[in-house]
C-alpha cells in the first residue's frame, strides 16, 4: 500500500510580538507596545502554552514549523491560535482580553496574520478562524471573509456570560453561512464556565492549589463540549444537513456516556412526560460521522482509557451502545503546547496501527483521509510531500519497537482492571514513545 | 434473617400554604399572603413537582404519608423540600426567591416546619435543613442548629455565581461543623441549572443532559480540594445526580491522577502537585455515597451499580457497588417509581451475582448508617412493612409484571385508591 502521512487537526500559532505589530490598526499600537513593553519586562515568553523543549519560533516560523513536523510524519496541519493580541490569560485557547474593544482588535489582527501564515504553505494549512457571535451579522460576514482569504473554517467561540446558547435558531444566518461556503467549524477545548460560581470563570489565574487545577481539567471536557449536545438537539444539522462540525481536543471520554444517555432520553418517553416531542430527525449518536467529526488530540490512548473509543473489545466484537468509532476519528498533535504528543508521534502511530481491533483502512482515516476531506485539503497536491514525509503503515506494523521505545509507563491496572487504550489489554500497553524517521533525538527539538 | 424494607433517601415534602404561615416570621406575612393570594386566584396547586394522581396532602400529612409509604414497602425516608415559601419556581427542588431577604424568611420557614413535620415520626424520618453557604459562619450555626432540633443533614445548595468554589479552604469550618455533628451532606439533582430560555425541545434536552453535571458538580471540587483528607469522617451524599457522570467523573479522576499520565506532569509544572490522598473512587463508601432516584436499572443497569457480573465475579472499571449505593423513591414526584417500587426491588434483588448481603446494603443499611437511623427502633416497623428478600426473589417476575402501566394497581394515595377503599 502506497505511504501515508498524519494530517494533524490540531497545531496552535501566533505572530510574534513585533510580526503582531505590523497587523494592528495604528490607533492601537500605543497601548499594545505598553503591553509588550511590560510583558518583555517581566519576563514573560513570546509565547502561548509552549513545551519547554521548543523555540517559541515554531508558533510563526513557517518553514521551521514545517521540517519539524514533517519529521514526526505530519504533512499537513489544521491550525488554532496559541495567543492573540491583548489577551490577558496567555495559556489559555480562549483569549481572555482585558475588554471587548481590545478583543476585537485583537481577534481580528490575529485573523489577518492567519490568512498570511497560511498562504506561505497554502496546500498544507487550514487556519481556522478566531469568530466572536456576539454580533450575528458581523459573524456572517467574517465566515465569507474567512472563504475568501483562504482560511480552512471557523472556530466556535467560548459560551459568554448570559450569551446565545448554540441550539438558539438565531445563530441559523451564521450555520448557514458556513454551509454555503463548505466551511467546516471546529471547536477547540478549553472551555470555562461563563456563568459559574466564584472563581470559576478565572480559576487558572487566581485559585492556588491541586483541587483548582483538577476543577479545570474535569470541567474543561463538559464546558468544551457543550456545543455538541446544543448543536444536535437545537436541530441545527437537520435544517442544515451538510453543515460539518469538529471537537478538537475535548475529551472524549465524556462525549460518550452524554451522547449515549441523550439516546436513552429520545428513545424513552420522558419526553412524552413534558409533553414534548423529539424535533430532531435522528438519534443524537446517528449524526456522528456524517455532520460530527471527533479529534482525538493530543493522540493517545491514554485518553481513552476504559476502551470506548471505538467500541470494539480486545477480541474486535462489538460493545453495546454508543461509541465514536473510527469513522468520525482524526489525529491531533498539539503542536506546540505542553501536553502535545509531538515527542512521541510515531510510537502513538506504531501503538494505533499495531492495535488488532483497527484494521489498516481505519487506520488511514484516522490519520489521514477523514481530515483531509473534512477540511478540504488537496490530496493530489499534497501527494509528492506525503511520498517524502511519510511512512508506510505495514512498515510500522513491522517494527513497532522501533518507534515505541522509552515511553512512560502507561499502567492503567489500577484505574479499569481491563481493558482500556483502543481496546488494548494493559499489559500490551506499557511501552510506547519515540524515535522519529529522521532519527533525531527526541529532546532539543526546535530549540535554535 | 429478618426482613428487609426501603430507607428512601429521597423524598420530598412542604407544608400547605395554610400551615406555613405559622412558621413565618409577622414582618413577612403580608407579603406571603399577598403572594398565596395571587398564586390562588391563578389557580395554582398547592404543590411543588407533584405526581398528577396525587393528592396535596401526601407532602404534608404525616400520617397519610407513612401509610402511602409503607403499602410499598418504605419504612423510612430522608426528606428534601417541595416548595418553600417565597419560592417562585415552583416545580423545582432548589427554590428562588424574589430576594435574598425572602429566600432567607422562606428557608427559616421551612427548616422550623421541617423540624416538627420530622419530630412527629423521629424514627422514620430524616429532614434534610436548608441552608446557605454565602455567610460561612451562619451556614456553621445553622448546621448545629439542625443537629439541635432533630434534623438529619444537611441539602448541600447550589453553587451559584455568588457561591465560592467547593475547592476553597475558606469553607472548611461548615466540613468541620458537620463532621462534628455527624450530620451528613447531601447534593440534590436540579442544582445550579442555567436559564436555558423559553421551553422546547432543545432547552429541555439541554437541560436534561447539563443536569447531570451540574447536580455532580460538587463531587470533583470536594475529592480533589481534599477535603474528604482533612474531614474524614465527612459522608457526602449525591441523590438524582443521574450515576453515568458520577461514574464518568470518578472514572476520569482516576486516570487523571495517575502518576505517569499527562496531566500529573502538567500539574507539577504548574506547582500543583497532587494533594489528596487515593484516587477520587476509592472515597466510594467511605466519604462518597450515592442515592440512586428514582431508583432504576433505566438510570443504571444493576451489574454496573454494584460492579458485578452474573457469576458474581468484578466487573473492569470503576462502579459505584453496594458498600455506597442507596435507594431512592422520590415520592411524590412526578418521575417517582411509587407505583412500582417493589418491581424495582425486585429487579435488584433477583439481578444475578446480587447477594442479599448488597440488597440490603442497598435497600437499607447503608442509608441507616450515612443518615443514622435506628435499626433496631426501626426493626418491629420493617417486620410490618418490609419483605423477605427470599419471596422477593421468588415472586420477582410477578413483581417485575405489576411494574407495566397496564398491570399497575391503582395509585396509593390517588383519587382511584380512594374511590375503591370508600366502596
Amino acid at each position: 500500500m502506497a505511504k501515508t502521512a498524519i494530517i494533524s487537526v490540531d497545531g496552535h500559532v501566533k505572530g510574534s510580538r513585533s510580526e503582531y505589530r505590523d497587523y494592528l490598526p495604528t490607533k492601537y499600537l500605543e497601548v499594545y507596545d505598553e503591553q509588550v513593553k511590560a510583558a518583555e519586562e517581566a519576563g514573560m515568553p513570546d509565547a502561548g502554552n509552549l513545551h519547554p523543549d521548543f523555540a517559541p519560533d515554531v508558533q510563526w516560523d513557517s518553514d521551521l514549523r514545517t521540517s519539524r513536523l514533517e519529521s514526526v510524519g505530519v504533512v499537513a496541519e489544521v491550525l488554532f491560535p496559541n495567543g492573540q493580541p491583548f489577551q490577558t490569560n496567555r495559556l489559555d485557547d480562549f483569549a481572555n482580553p482585558a475588554n471587548l474593544e481590545l478583543g476585537e482588535i485583537g481577534r481580528q489582527a490575529y485573523n489577518r496574520w492567519l490568512v498570511d501564515f497560511c498562504a506561505k504553505s497554502p496546500e498544507r494549512r487550514r487556519g481556522q478562524m478566531v469568530m466572536s457571535f456576539a454580533d450575528i451579522d458581523l459573524a456572517v460576514e467574517d465566515v465569507y471573509w474567512a472563504k475568501e482569504n483562504g482560511l480552512g473554517g471557523i472556530a466556535l467561540p467560548g459560551l459568554t456570560r448570559d450569551g446565545r446558547f448554540f441550539f438558539d435558531s438565531d445563530l441559523d444566518p451564521i450555520w448557514s453561512a458556513c454551509q454555503e461556503t463548505g466551511l467546516a467549524i471546529s471547536q477547540h477545548g478549553g472551555g470555562i464556565d461563563p456563568n459559574g460560581p466564584r472563581g470559576s470563570g478565572d480559576i487558572r489565574a487566581t485559585a492556588p492549589g491541586f483541587g483548582a487545577f483538577m476543577m479545570l481539567s474535569t470541567e474543561n471536557a463538559f464546558f468544551s463540549n457543550r456545543s455538541l449536545w446544543m448543536l444536535i438537539v437545537g436541530g441545527v444539522f437537520d435544517r442544515f444537513p451538510d453543515l460539518r462540525a469538529a471537537w478538537v481536543e475535548t475529551q472524549v471520554h465524556l462525549i460518550i456516556p452524554t451522547i449515549s444517555y441523550l439516546d436513552r432520553v429520545c428513545d424513552s418517553d420522558w419526553m412524552g412526560q413534558f409533553s414534548i416531542k423529539p424535533t430532531i430527525k435522528r438519534k443524537p449518536s446517528e449524526y456522528f460521522g456524517t455532520n460530527i467529526f471527533v479529534g482525538l488530540s493530543p493522540f493517545s490512548p491514554r485518553q481513552d482509557p476504559t476502551g470506548d473509543v471505538l467500541g470494539k473489545d480486545a477480541d474486535g466484537v462489538t460493545k453495546p451502545g454508543f461509541h465514536i468509532g473510527s469513522v468520525p476519528l482524526m489525529y491531533g498533535v498539539d503542536f506546540p503546547h505542553f501536553e502535545s504528543c509531538f515527542q512521541r508521534n510515531m510510537g502513538e502511530v506504531a501503538t494505533l496501527v499495531t492495535t488488532p481491533i483497527i484494521t489498516d483502512d481505519e487506520a488511514h482515516h484516522i490519520l489521514f483521509d477523514t481530515a483531509a476531506d473534512l477540511y478540504s485539503f488537496d490530496v493530489d497536491a499534497l501527494q509528492p510531500d506525503i511520498e517524502r514525509v511519510g511512512f508506510e503503515v505495514s512498515d510500522v506494523q513491522s517494527r513497532p519497537d522501533d518507534f515505541t521505545q522509552d515511553l512512560p509507563e502507561f499502567n492503567i491496572d489500577h484505574i479499569t482492571r481491563g481493558i482500556g487504550g483502543f481496546g488494548r489489554r494493559p499489559a500490551a500497553a506499557t511501552k510506547q514513545l519515540a524515535r522519529y524517521p529522521d532519527g533525531s533525538s527526541e529532546r532539543g527539538f526546535g530549540t535554535a | 434473617m429478618g426482613k428487609a424494607a426501603v430507607i428512601s433517601v429521597d423524598g420530598h415534602v412542604k407544608a400547605s400554604r395554610r400551615e406555613y404561615r405559622e412558621y413565618i416570621l409577622k414582618k413577612y406575612l403580608q407579603a406571603f399572603d399577598e403572594e398565596v393570594k395571587a398564586a390562588e386566584e391563578a389557580g395554582i396547586p398547592d404543590a411543588g413537582n407533584l405526581h398528577p394522581e396525587l393528592d396535596p396532602a401526601v407532602q404534608w400529612d404525616s400520617d397519610l404519608r407513612l401509610q402511602n409509604l409503607e403499602a410499598m414497602g418504605v419504612v423510612a425516608e430522608v426528606l428534601f423540600p417541595n416548595g418553600q415559601p417565597f419560592q417562585m419556581n415552583r416545580l423545582d427542588d432548589y427554590p428562588r426567591a424574589a430576594s435574598v431577604e425572602l429566600a432567607e424568611a422562606g428557608r427559616q420557614a421551612y427548616n422550623r416546619w421541617l423540624a416538627d413535620f420530622c419530630a412527629r415520626a423521629p424514627d422514620r424520618r430524616r429532614g434534610q435543613m436548608q441552608t446557605s453557604f454565602l455567610d460561612v459562619e451562619q451556614a456553621v450555626r445553622d448546621i448545629h442548629w439542625a443537629k439541635d432540633h432533630g434534623l438529619g443533614g444537611i441539602m448541600l445548595p447550589e453553587l451559584t455565581r455568588e457561591s465560592r468554589s467547593l475547592v476553597d479552604p475558606v469553607l472548611d469550618p461548615i466540613w468541620e461543623a458537620c463532621q462534628d455533628t455527624g450530620l451528613p451532606i447531601s447534593a440534590h439533582g436540579g442544582a445550579s441549572l442555567p436559564d436555558y430560555g423559553p421551553g422546547g425541545f432543545a432547552a429541555l434536552v439541554a437541560a436534561m443532559a447539563e443536569n447531570a453535571f451540574f447536580s455532580n458538580r460538587s463531587l470533583w471540587m470536594l475529592i480533589s480540594g481534599g477535603v474528604f483528607d482533612r474531614f474524614q469522617d465527612l459522608h457526602v451524599c449525591y441523590v438524582e445526580t443521574q450515576a453515568y457522570m458520577l461514574v464518568a467523573a470518578l472514572q476520569h479522576l482516576d486516570s487523571m491522577v495517575n502518576p505517569a499520565g499527562d496531566w500529573m506532569g502538567f500539574a507539577r509544572t504548574r506547582n500543583r502537585e497532587q494533594t489528596t490522598e487515593r484516587f477520587a473512587s476509592e472515597y466510594l463508601g467511605t466519604n462518597v455515597f450515592v442515592g440512586v432516584s428514582p431508583f432504576s436499572s433505566v438510570q443504571i443497569p444493576m451489574d454496573d451499580l454494584v460492579g458485578k457480573d452474573a457469576e458474581g465475579r468484578p466487573l473492569p472499571g470503576v462502579h459505584i457497588g453496594s458498600d455506597a449505593a442507596m435507594f431512592g423513591v422520590d415520592y411524590p414526584q412526578f418521575e417517582s417509581i411509587f407505583d412500582r417500587t417493589m418491581g424495582e426491588v425486585a429487579t435488584l434483588v433477583a439481578t444475578p451475582g446480587v447477594t442479599d448481603h448488597d440488597a440490603r446494603r442497598i435497600l437499607l443499611e447503608n442509608a441507616a448508617e450515612v443518615y443514622h437511623f435506628d435499626l433496631s427502633a426501626l426493626q418491629p416497623q420493617i417486620e410490618r412493612v418490609g419483605f423477605g428478600l427470599a419471596e422477593v426473589r421468588a415472586d420477582a417476575d410477578e413483581l417485575k409484571r405489576k411494574m407495566s402501566k397496564e398491570t399497575r394497581a391503582p395509585l396509593m394515595g390517588s383519587a382511584a385508591a380512594r374511590a375503591t377503599a370508600s366502596a
